[in-house]
Formats: structure tokens, sequence, C-alpha cells
């Protein structure tokens, strides 16, 4: 089947290339997975049902089931039941990722190990467009706020996804994919509110504006509380964000095309200490973040014929932040296109290229400062794979590779090579290696900070308290993956089913930290060291980990699904460098048991488990927390729920940050109400 | 990619917004949609009320069983504690088709073939209504197939397999199905 909508983006074409299906078939048919429809069915005639447009979704799970490569979706249905607001929470139903709330409005999430507040080796994706900032390879969670209401799916690889989507994508991707406009027909209204979110509403109308065209509008807003600190103090993390947007999908003949764009606005907080050279070198502030961001996305996809198709995608996104530690704009324009054929009945080629423009103003007059605080890059990027099939179509082998050249680091060739069997009827089998890069971001190029205050004593045989210092090294290389993965799947009944990835990787050129000078220092009249280092390739890290997951509908309606993740990292520094501080930010063990249980047609009961083990580098205990979440639905335009976070557990610490002074802080309790409306 | 950038893509984008804003509080019916697997089981549902068999296997139930992934056969949830003529349907899942005493209905979904392995063999077993996801296996084996068009499901019957399993189906049920016989 060839995919004629392009919702999936990039996340598509990598099923697309990697198995010569293309998980856009999986979602032709896109719109809600439904118990929610579902109730009406068996009342409905044969010529009511006769007239349903349908949905896939199934069939995206059998399509998942052959990837070669450690894949798992979130349904929308997965999405509403989990009871979350924050995508990072939502996050926490997929198998072998590390999500950990640092604050209120923070989180690290990775995949395969080097969590940090700064996690940068994963590609986080809405709708085909990057998310993550160019200023530190990361995500700011606390602007990723599309409606859940009009989440169709996320898509969540781990492992290296760099042959396609290029650098950066090292030990993950995750694309979140809404809804095609004409699945959003007619009104919803969503509400709540509860002991941490104070308040939310989030409204959606769509409408077929002609045969071919569909559209919408929604808007959101979201109030949540402060957290409280470790150490008992208040927390300034409450956070507030406004967004707004549209979506119009249209199709005449053998072309389909999006448009949509997004608007937001808010303010987070935090307690942080800014530091300096000078006694007393330590000033505890509360942080005011001030962000903003807009963004407009065209897709256009054209099907040429039964054999092949084009796609071209362009999208402009602009971010702004201001806090205490650092101001920035950022402007990226960034253009791709990709081109499929079947060579023959066998064989399928893809290609394609593109280009990403940033531009950049960043502070001078913040904490964080940068040597050149304008600057404007270019990234260029070209890629084919191709998929030979055996055995009719009973295996795969996927051959590929990315080309990038940055203005960092020059050239960077990024191979990928996948296979998958299907030896019997109801198993497969896959094998993969990647070479994947992360490049160096803006900041360890070009950005100088004070990392750390060491009072006296700190520093063994000195008895000076110290300051670090943190300077800008336009020499760093990129960080190095070569990843080796295997993975299986297998029906062990007609309503159980297991997987099991495993996987190792060995990185090298890993960014630590390396020393330039250490001064004695009698400014401010209190005598003490200023230690200079800079951001420099200094380690080597080799993970181990598997992954298996377990998912068994008991009865037709009660499902359950348990995960475990076990992640072993080794690491070794260079003499005359400092480790990378995110190697040991990481849970060793990791597991997760979820039931969702349809009690009734009406009355729907979702609780989990999950098990976090402890975080050895910033000595943060392991924990346990429950979810459950209880739904009544009144029919199909009405639901009533109540929700609870952490019920057994007023408060746990999750994570630290790590090179910045913010206060560590705890995840409290919350206990939400919602109501949805449809109309 | 014209009309992307063209005016005309402009105009539509601003009726789009001026249509939203007149109709917006305006009664609207809420589009059908759902998935693809519920609205088969509201087919499955409505087909055993138009068809008669010559040997019914059971009069205190009538029985669905699903050969089919686990979200597959949630997607028969709907279907709980109904009753077809007072009589309660129950949906089970079957790994084979050894495992068919006592079905009413046996649906065989399409996960068999994804692997690019082809459906099992097997004969017509009368007294069952055999329905199949594949569309090929109305010429083979089943009943009734499922088959997509316009992102709508519809079905065929296979006349010819259905009286080899004394099977007689309501003249309703094949006015709206494309109807087939064997070569």
């Amino acid at each position: 089947m060839i995919d004629k909508d392009l919702r999936g983006g990039k996340v598509k074409n990598f099923y697309k290339i990697a198995l010569g299906i293309s998980l856009c078939s999986l979602s032709v048919f896109s719109g809600t997975v439904s118990a929610e429809a579902g109730k009406d069915i068996a009342s409905m005639s044969i010529e009511d049902l006769m007239n349903i447009e349908i949905t896939s979704v199934s069939k995206k799970e059998e399509k998942i089931q052959n990837a070669p490569a450690a894949v798992f979706a979130l349904s929308h249905e997965d999405i509403a039941r989990s009871g979350a607001r924050a995508i990072p929470d939502v996050l926490r139903l997929v198998p072998g990722l590390q999500v950990a709330r640092v604050s209120g409005n923070q989180w690290s999430v990775t995949s395969r190990g080097e969590s940090s507040i700064f996690a940068n080796k994963l590609l986080v994706l809405i709708d085909g467009r990057t998310v993550y900032s160019p200023l530190f390879s990361g995500t700011f969670w606390d602007v990723q706020n599309p409606m859940l209401e009009d989440i169709e799916r996320i898509e969540v690889i781990r492992g290296p996804g760099a042959s396609l989507w290029g650098a950066n994508a090292v030990n993950g991707v995750i694309n979140i994919i809404t809804r095609n406009s004409k699945d959003t027909h007619g009104g919803v209204v969503v509400a709540g509110g509860g002991s941490y979110e104070h308040g939310y509403a989030d409204v959606r109308y769509g409408e077929k504006i002609s045969e071919n065209l569909n559209g919408r509008v929604y808007a959101s807003f979201g109030n949540r509380n402060k957290t409280q600190e470790v150490n008992g103090d208040e927390e300034y993390d409450a956070w507030r964000n406004g967004q707004g947007g549209f979506r119009v999908d249209g199709r005449e003949g053998a072309d389909s095309y999006t448009f949509q764009g997004d608007i937001y606005q808010g303010f987070s907080g935090q307690n942080v200490s800014i530091l300096d050279e000078i006694y007393p070198f330590e000033h505890p502030t509360k942080s005011h973040t001030e962000f903003s961001g807009s963004n407009i996305l065209g897709r256009w996809n054209n099907a040429l014929d039964s054999e092949s198709e084009l796609q071209v995608q362009l999208y402009w996104d602009r971010t702004h932040r201001d806090d205490v530690n650092l101001r920035f704009d950022f402007n990226v324009l960034d253009f791709d296109t990709q081109y499929r054929t079947n060579l023959t009945s066998s064989n399928q080629i893809t290609a394609g290229g593109g280009y990403r423009w940033i531009a950049d103003d960043l502070s001078a007059d913040r904490a964080v400062t940068f040597a050149d605080s304008a600057q404007t890059q270019g990234i260029m990027n070209a890629f084919i794979q191709d998929d030979q099939s055996f055995l009719d179509g009973a295996a795969h082998f996927i051959l590929g590779t990315k080309v990038e050249h940055n203005e960092f680091t020059g050239n960077e060739v990024q191979p990928n090579v996948r296979a998958i069997w299907h030896p019997f009827e109801h198993m497969s089998v896959w094998a993969a290696y990647s070479h994947a890069v992360r490049t160096p971001s803006r900041a360890e190029n070009d950005a100088s900070f004070i990392t750390a205050y060491l009072p006296q004593g700190s520093i063994p045989g000195v008895e000076l308290p110290a300051v670090i210092d943190i300077l800008e090294n336009p020499g760093i290389d990129s960080e190095k993956l070569n990843a080796y993965e295997i993975g299986m799947r297998t029906e062990i009944s007609k309503s159980a089913s297991f997987e099991l990835s495993a996987f190792v990787n060995r990185s090298s050129n890993i960014v630590g930290l390396e020393a330039v000078s250490q001064d004695f220092s009698l400014e401010g009249g209190v005598p003490h060291l200023v230690i200079a280092d800079r951001f420099a390739n200094a380690s080597k890290i080799e993970t181990f980990g598997l992954e298996p997951v377990l998912t068994w509908q008991v009865l037709p309606w009660w499902r359950l699904q348990g995960w475990y993740t076990f992640l072993d990292e080794t690491s070794s520094t260079s003499e005359t460098k400092i480790s990378n501080l995110n190697i040991r930010n990481d849970p060793r063990n990791q597991f997760s048991l979820r039931s969702s249980m349809d009690i009734t047609d009406k009355l729907l009961f979702d609780a989990s488990v999950r098990y976090v083990d402890e975080i050895q580098s910033f000595g943060i205990d392991a924990y346990s927390a429950v979810n459950a979440r209880l739904a009544w639905r009144e029919g199909r335009d009405l639901e009533f729920s109540i929700g609870v976070m952490n019920m057994f557990d007023p408060y746990h610490q999750e994570f630290a940050a790590d090179y910045i002074h913010i206060a560590r802080t705890t995840v409290p309790r919350m206990i939400v109400g919602q109501v949805k409306w449809n109309f | 990619m014209t009309n992307l950038a063209g005016m005309g893509f402009l105009h539509r984008y601003v009726v789009f917004i001026l249509v939203i804003t007149l109709q917006i509080f305006a009664a609207q019916d809420l589009c059908a949609q759902s998935s693809e697997y519920e609205v088969k089981a509201g087919f499955i549902y409505n087909f055993l009320q138009f068809v008669e068999f010559e040997n019914s296997a059971s009069n205190s139930q009538i029985k669905i069983c699903i050969d089919g992934s686990a979200e597959k056969i949630s997607s028969f949830n709907a279907l709980r504690n109904k009753t077809i003529n007072g009589i309660p349907v129950i949906v089970q899942a079957v790994g084979d088709t050894s495992a068919l005493d006592g079905c009413r209905a046996y649906f065989e979904t399409e996960h068999l073939a994804v692997a690019g392995i082809a459906h099992k063999k097997r004969g017509i077993i009368p007294g069952i209504l055999t329905i199949a996801d594949d569309p090929l296996q109305i010429k083979e084996s089943s009943i009734i197939s499922f088959y997509i068009e316009d992102n709508k499901v519809r079905f065929a019957i296979n006349l010819d397999n259905a009286e080899l399993a004394k099977i007689k189906i309501s003249s309703k049920l094949l006015s709206l199905a494309k109807v087939v016989r064997n070569d």
C-alpha cells in the first residue's frame, strides 16, 4: 500500500524504508480508536455501518511487528487513558524509555541511557517537525504542548534512526503525530483541574470545508502548581501556557497536502543559584522564564503512480526563551524531500535530501554568555536506502546511509544495515547495525558560564573555595555511536504477545570536560581558585540493555501490559579529561505494569505501577509509583474522569540537574478531575 | 505544492475560518468514525441476524470465534452483553479451525497474511459462517469476505460456499453485498 497521507512524516518514512512496508499505510485511515465509537456499533444497521469511515489501528500493530527495530506506538486511546497532561508523563508508558521529572516544568527523557536535563541524543518531532533546540540538542518539554485530544499516536523508536533522520537521532526517535483534520470534525472541550494541575482547558473545532478539504482550529490553556524541594522548601516552578493552532488537510487526486501551524506563549520558573567569580560566589534567585514560539508547516505528497511517490515538506519554527541564565531566539527554516519507488516487486529504493537554515540571537547579558551571540548555520543532508525482500516477503534486508554536512564538524556519514526474518507464522527476529553521531550543540561550541561553586574543603588537599568556569570550545567533535541490536517478537497465543530487544551501544568522543587553567584569585577580598574547564570529547561508554515487553489481553475487556528495562553502562575517560556527568544518570532496572479495564460499556478503569531504580550519580533512591484513573463515559459525547498519580507516595525525587544550579525538587501526588464533551 | 503557496489555498483557508466562526455554536452531528475492527464487529453482529443455519450449533448462545490478535479481539467488546433474538452473543478467541466447536461464526483476520505467508488451507466448514479479512478468500473457503472501498468497509458473499456450508443468506444481506460464485 502507498501512503497518501503524510501525517507521520519521517517516522512513517522510516518504516517504509526499514520494512519496505509503509507505516503510513498503517494509518491510511486515521481517526479515533474508540471504545467510544464502538459502543453504538452493535445497534447500527448494515447500511449505517457501510457509511462509517474507518481507522486501521490494528494494522499499525501488525506492521510494527514487522519492523526491524525496537518500535512502540502509543495510540490515541492509550494517551487518553493515561490521565497524563504533559507529553513526558505520557511517554512513561513507553517500554524502554527513561523518563524522569526534574522539577514542575522540566523533564529528562531519553532512550538507552545518558539521561540529563540536557539529554541530547533523542530526536523529538511533532508531525515531522523537529522540536529539539539547536541550543543544546535537547528538548524544552515545557513548550511541547500539542492538544492531547488531537494526537493520533506517538511513535517511539529506541535505538539509532540517524540514517534517515540524521544527526542527533542517536539513541531514539519520538514522533508525535496529530490526527488528520478529516478525523476531527465537530467540537470537543476538555477541562479539568486538581491538586497540581490547577486548571486547564482545551477547545477544538473541526469542519469539512469542501469535498476534499478538512480543517480544524484549537486553543488550549494550562496552569500548574509549584512543587516542593527535597529540603521541604517551596519551589518556584509553577508554570502557565497558552497555545493555539490550526490544521488543514486536503486531497486532490493523487496529491495530498497538509498545512498546519501553532503559536504559544507562557511562563515558568525555578529556584536557581546564579554563580559568580567574586565572593559570596552564590546568589540564590527566583528565576522567571518567559517563553513563546510559533511554527508553520506545509507538506505535499504525490503518488506518482502505484509504484512510487514523492514527498516535499517545508516548515518554519521560531522559539524564544528568556530567564536569568539565558535568553535566546531561534529561527529555523527546514526543507525536506523524499522519493520512493519500487525498482522491482521485491526491491524498493528511497532517497531524499534536505536543508535546514538556523539563525539565532543569544544572550550576551545573562549568566550564560556566547562568544558569537548571533549566528546563522546551514545543515545539508542526502540519504538513500535500499530494501530487498526475500522468501516471498518473509525476509527483508535493508541497507542505507545518510550524509550530512554541518558547519561545526563538516561531513558526517551515518550508515545503517537491518534485516528481519519471519521463521514462523507468528514470530519474527531482527538484527541491526547502525552508526550515528551527535553533532556539537551551539552551547558546547560557544557558551561560557560558571557551572559550580565548591566551598572550602570540597577539593581534597585544597584549603580554598573554588569556582569552576566552563569556556567555549569551537574545536569539539561529534559524539559517535556504533549500535548493535537484535530483537524478536512472537504471539504466544491469540491473546498474548511478547517482544524482546537487546542492544550493545559503543559510544566514543562523549562530551565531558577538560582542564584549561587554574588560577588563584583575591578578587572580592576572599582568596579562592578559579578553575577553567571546557567541553571536550572525553569518554567512551559501552551500554548493554535488555527490553522485554509482554502484552496480554486477559479478557476481551481487560488488557495488561508489562515491561522491564535493564541498562548497564560502563565508561572510560581519557586521563587528561573529566568524565561526562551523565553516565550514571540512568536507572539500572525499570519495571512497569499497566492494566486497562472496560468494566462496563460506560465505566473504564486504568491502573499502572512502575519501579525505577536508584540514580547513582545523584544519590537518588529507587522509587515506585502507582497511577490510577476511573472514567465514566455517557454515550460518545461526554466523559467524566478522575485520576491519581503517585497514589501511595506524597512526594518523591526522580532526578536532578547537571551543569546548572537549580534546586532539587520532588514530584508530588497529583489528583485531577476532568470532563470531556464532544459537540 | 503550488496549491500550498498559492492564493487559492489562502482563499480557502479564509473561507474555512469564516465557516467555523459561523458554525461553531451550531448543532453538529459528530462525524461517524471508528476503528476498522469495531466496525467489522458491527457487521458480523448484523450478518448473524440475516442468515439461517440448517443445523444450529447451539441454541443457548451464539458464539463468534475470532482468529486474530488481542487488539482485534478487543475490538469486539461492543458485542458484550448483546443478544440476537434473545440468545446471548459470546466472543471467543480461537487459534485455528480445530477449535471451532460450537462456533456460529468464524472470523479469520488478516494477521496470517501480513508476514507474507499465505493463509492456511482449509475447506468449507459446514454450519459455520466463515468470514475473512482477506478479499481473496472469497474465492477459496469463505462465505463472506471484507474489503475496503473509499475508507469504508464493504463485503462480498460467495453463495456457492454458503450453500456448501448449509447456510441461507437473506435477500436483504445479498442486496448490500457484492455477490460472487465459484467459477
